[in-house]
């Protein structure tokens, strides 16, 4: 009972809080919110080599998408879109263009890109996709580049040419 | 319904005049610091299980007259003192009597009015009161009850909803669980069953009472995870004015990212009392004005009260107390953030609509003794609460309610081992909107409890209630009986209770008969609603030990609450109702401490671990919505000479669950943390240093600037430095 009265006792008492005290608030600073990180976004042009005019028939195109793949050698369009090894805008991009500039957003990065295209879906089912251009820095459509896209990085000139008379081979 | 109670008021009158004769005797006396002998004003001097009392004049003196022959208990309280109870045998008039009070250092409550309706010593009382006395009110610089209630154990604030104990998660407000009274009278809209937080004299309140669990044995609906009830002063003795001025600002934004404006927010208010007690004749009255930019844009608020309180005193065995209020506001229609990208800004598609609220009491409570162990009191009152805004027809709201209460209380002191309180109460509620329909709703009532002494240290308390309620265009509601015990073990500084009870809440229009579309979420009616219920039981104990000169005062509780058809908003397909959806259980434990050491620093705290288990489904195991685990509050406080330091901490765990499909509606909804929140104050008394009437204070609210949500796709308030000056004369 002497060792409770004792001045130590009391001291303790006023320490043992404010260090939870402390503790607490050093804490807390790590919990509290924060404005998300600016957005990832991979965007540039889509080249149409011949412009509006060297389109194929309108009967043939239904959609244009750009389609950002994790993977090098996917699978499958469809498969790799369902899996979520793909990032891409469910809405085509304009038809018949000359040109067009786009944006996609890449939600959760860091992420490593390796396989990059421009897609045409040439009916009304998803998986009826036709690649028609791959981005590479050496303009070789057998050697696609990649990007490593980190938390609020943006990549602004990743560019795709498509010449509708020289296609890529058909990954899928 | 209100012709009866008018006749029984009459009936009332007459037999007071008849037995106004009987023989009775006067006490007069002084009352003291014992410290350094100097008179005390202000202080109170009631007597047990009667409605007499006195307040003590600048000279510490006080007189209560007809006092009836035999013998009573004095009770002596003032803030900041210890309580004194002294045993008195009356047979002759008593002159001369000097009392002591002491200085105490820490906060416990001596006297409570909610647990039973009547003036009693904590210690006769087998349930957890917290309390917050005006000088918290003043210094915190605090002009709404949410902001009041913050800091009290166990409670949770869900922007409109009052949590006690995990009692409510978030229903934008409809429907509390939790009673409010002023002054005894029931202050829930009638519509929505609401708490008007800004509608509140806060800046005449003597003190707010929180009880604990279920309460409905004596409050009837809606007390079904406790009662708040503020008391307001009574009109001073000696004339007072006082008044305060406070203005302060939300400092930017510490991430460049969420800046939303260049200038600076403010917020500003003052406020005025004017009390004085002539004679029979007592009056108090009080105005206030705020102006609220907000720490966010689109968010602003233009608020004035007022509110009146008028003793007379027939003789000393009638009185009447007539209170009156008043509360207009205009406020910007704020939903939720645009985004956690711009979470001080609404969303983009928001339609920029105003809120006009007004919101009117009157009520009376007359008091009268029939002899010395006979007396009681009849309240009535009106409270009319009316809002709409500016909205295109489309998006238009609007709601006039008036909820009438009258209520007859008698109380009857058998012997010195039985008191009973018993009576009738009536609430009507008639509602006009074109947002919940119109319809009325009433509730008819009779309750009765006795208090039994079983020796000098237990008390036992055991009473019941039967409410009926019958609502139009609805599912007949069953008779509600809702049972109470208690017992409480206490002797010296020690006290052992426990207590079980049910509650009920009918449920309100605004649940029943909903018809609104609010930024995209649309809100359907549900005539099949029936009265939610609860059984809520509670061990506890508090204990007062003064070690070396130190004084420590420690309360603990162990409590569940099982509810059953709560009545929450669920997605229904894609429509949001109100539904009897489920059994809950909400268990917890509560621990409070609080200490002076070296008679120079005051620490207090407490903790609230909190389980609340949705029990359907039953393959697992599901939390009640909006409810946090957690909740802890301390406080360091430092009283100098004549200036004061004090630190508030307040911790609550991250929200357990919230409904998924807010996400359709609100952008990152599920960003939410635990929060953490400090506050620091300065206070300079000016009185004590230059003798000057003034009281300066320097308040930092959220000090480190902690963000973090208050609800869902809500921020809470940010960095506020407020100034405040108050006069007292």
């Amino acid at each position: 009972m002497k060792n409770i009265l004792s001045p130590k006792f009391f001291s303790i008492s006023l320490a043992v809080p404010l260090l939870i005290f402390l503790f607490i608030m050093l804490h807390s600073c790590e919990s509290e919110l924060k404005p998300p990180p600016p957005p990832s976004v991979v965007s540039g042009k889509i080249i149409y080599k011949g412009g509006v005019n060297a389109w194929p028939d309108s009967s043939e195109v239904y959609a244009i998408r750009v389609a950002l793949f994790k993977t090098e050698k996917p699978d499958g369009f469809f498969e790799a879109v369902i899996n979520g090894e793909a990032y891409f805008n469910f809405l085509s991009y304009p038809l018949f263009v000359d040109e067009f500039e786009y944006s996609i957003e890449i939600l959760d990065p860091p992420v490593e890109l390796n396989y990059m295209v421009v897609s045409m879906q040439y009916n009304e089912i998803l998986d009826s996709q036709r690649v028609i251009s791959i981005y590479s820095k050496s303009n070789n459509f057998d050697e696609p580049s990649s990007l490593f896209v980190n938390p609020g990085t943006t990549f602004t000139n990743i560019d795709f040419y498509v010449d509708f008379d020289n296609l890529p081979n058909q990954p899928f | 319904m209100n012709i009866i109670f008018k006749y029984l008021c009459i009936f009332i009158l007459i037999s007071n005049y008849i037995i106004l004769n009987a023989s009775t005797y006067s006490i007069s006396g002084k009352i003291i610091n014992k410290e350094n002998n100097k008179p005390l004003s202000g202080v109170t001097v009631r007597i047990d299980k009667t409605s007499l009392g006195a307040y003590t004049n600048k000279y510490g003196e006080f007189t209560i007259d007809y006092v009836p022959n035999g013998d009573h208990i004095l009770l002596i309280s003032m803030l900041s003192f210890d309580k004194n109870i002294k045993h008195i045998k009356v047979k002759k008039n008593i002159t001369r009597l000097v009392i002591g009070l002491v200085p105490k250092t820490i906060t416990t409550n001596d006297i409570v009015v909610s647990a039973n309706q009547r003036i009693q010593s904590v210690q006769d009382v087998p349930i957890t009161i917290a309390v917050i006395t005006s000088s918290d009110l003043k210094n915190k610089s605090i002009n709404s009850l949410e902001k009041a209630l913050e800091y009290v154990p166990g409670i949770q604030i869900n922007r409109d909803n009052v949590s006690l104990r995990g009692s409510s998660g978030f229903t934008w407000g409809a429907g509390s669980r939790v009673a409010l009274l002023l002054d005894g009278f029931p202050i829930l809209s009638g519509d929505n069953g609401d708490m008007k937080f800004d509608a509140l004299p806060l800046y005449s309140t003597e003190r707010i009472e929180i009880i604990k669990g279920a309460g409905s044995a004596l409050y009837g609906t809606s007390a079904i995870g406790g009662v708040i009830n503020l008391i307001t002063e009574d009109p001073k003795p000696e004339l007072q004015i006082k008044s305060k001025i406070y203005s302060g600002y939300y400092t930017k934004p510490k991430y460049k990212d969420w800046e939303y404006s260049k200038k600076l927010h403010f917020d500003t208010g003052t406020e005025l009392s004017i009390s004085k007690l002539f004679d029979d004749v007592g009056v108090l009255f009080s105005f206030s004005a705020l102006d609220e930019e907000s720490y966010r844009e689109y968010d602003t608020k233009k608020l004035y009260n007022g509110f009146s309180k008028i003793n007379y005193r027939f003789n000393n065995k009638n009185k009447i107390d007539i209170v009156g209020s008043f509360s207009l506001s205009e406020a910007d229609d704020w939903g939720w953030w645009n985004s956690l990208s711009k979470p001080f800004l609404p969303p983009d598609d928001v339609e920029n609509v105003q809120v006009f609220a007004d919101k009117y009491l009157l009520g009376t409570n007359y008091q009268f003794i029939f002899d010395e162990n006979n007396f009681g009191s009849f309240r009535s009152s009106v409270y009319y609460t009316q809002f709409e805004n500016n909205a295109r027809p489309s998006s238009f709201r609007a709601s006039d309610a008036i909820n009438i209460n009258n209520e007859l209380q008698l109380n009857s002191k058998i012997n010195d081992y039985i008191f009973l309180t018993y009576g009738l109460n009536f609430l009507n509620n008639n509602i006009v909107s074109t947002m919940f329909r119109n319809n009325s709703q009433q509730i008819y009532s009779g309750y009765a409890q006795g208090e039994f002494a079983l020796s000098d240290y237990i008390n036992t308390n055991i009473g019941f209630r039967l409410d009926k309620e019958m609502a139009s265009d609805s599912l007949e509601s069953p008779l509600q009986f809702s049972p109470k015990f208690g017992i409480s073990y206490f002797k010296d500084d020690f006290k052992l209770f426990s207590s079980i009870g049910r509650g009920f809440r009918a449920p309100m229009a605004a649940e029943r008969f909903p018809s609104i579309n609010y930024n995209g979420i649309k809100l359907i009616s549900n005539t099949a609603l029936i009265p939610e219920t609860s059984w809520s039981i509670e061990l506890g104990t508090n204990y007062e030990i003064q070690i070396d000169k130190n004084l420590f005062f420690i309360e603990f509780s162990l409590f569940q609450n099982h509810l059953n058809n709560l009545i929450n908003p669920e997605f229904v397909g894609s429509n949001l109702q109100f539904v009897n959806v489920s059994q809950a259980r909400i268990q917890g434990v509560e621990l409070t401490l609080r200490t002076f050491l070296f008679g120079m620093i005051g620490l207090e705290g407490s903790l609230s671990a909190i389980d609340p288990i949705d029990l359907e489904p039953k393959d697992k195991v599901n939390y009640l919505k909006y409810r946090s685990k957690f909740l802890m509050n301390g406080k360091v406080f430092i009283p100098m000479k004549y200036i004061e330091l004090v630190m508030d901490y307040k911790y609550v765990s991250r929200m357990m669950e919230i409904d998924d499909e807010l996400g359709s509606s609100v952008s990152d909804a599920d960003a939410r943390v635990p929060s953490h929140i400090v506050d620091l104050r300065v206070i300079y008394d000016m009185e004590k240093h230059l003798k000057m009437p003034l009281k300066l204070i320097l308040n930092g609210f959220n000090v480190f600037d902690y963000y973090r949500i208050e609800m869902v796709g809500n921020m809470g308030p940010t960095k506020n430095i407020r100034f405040q000056m108050e006069y007292i004369y």
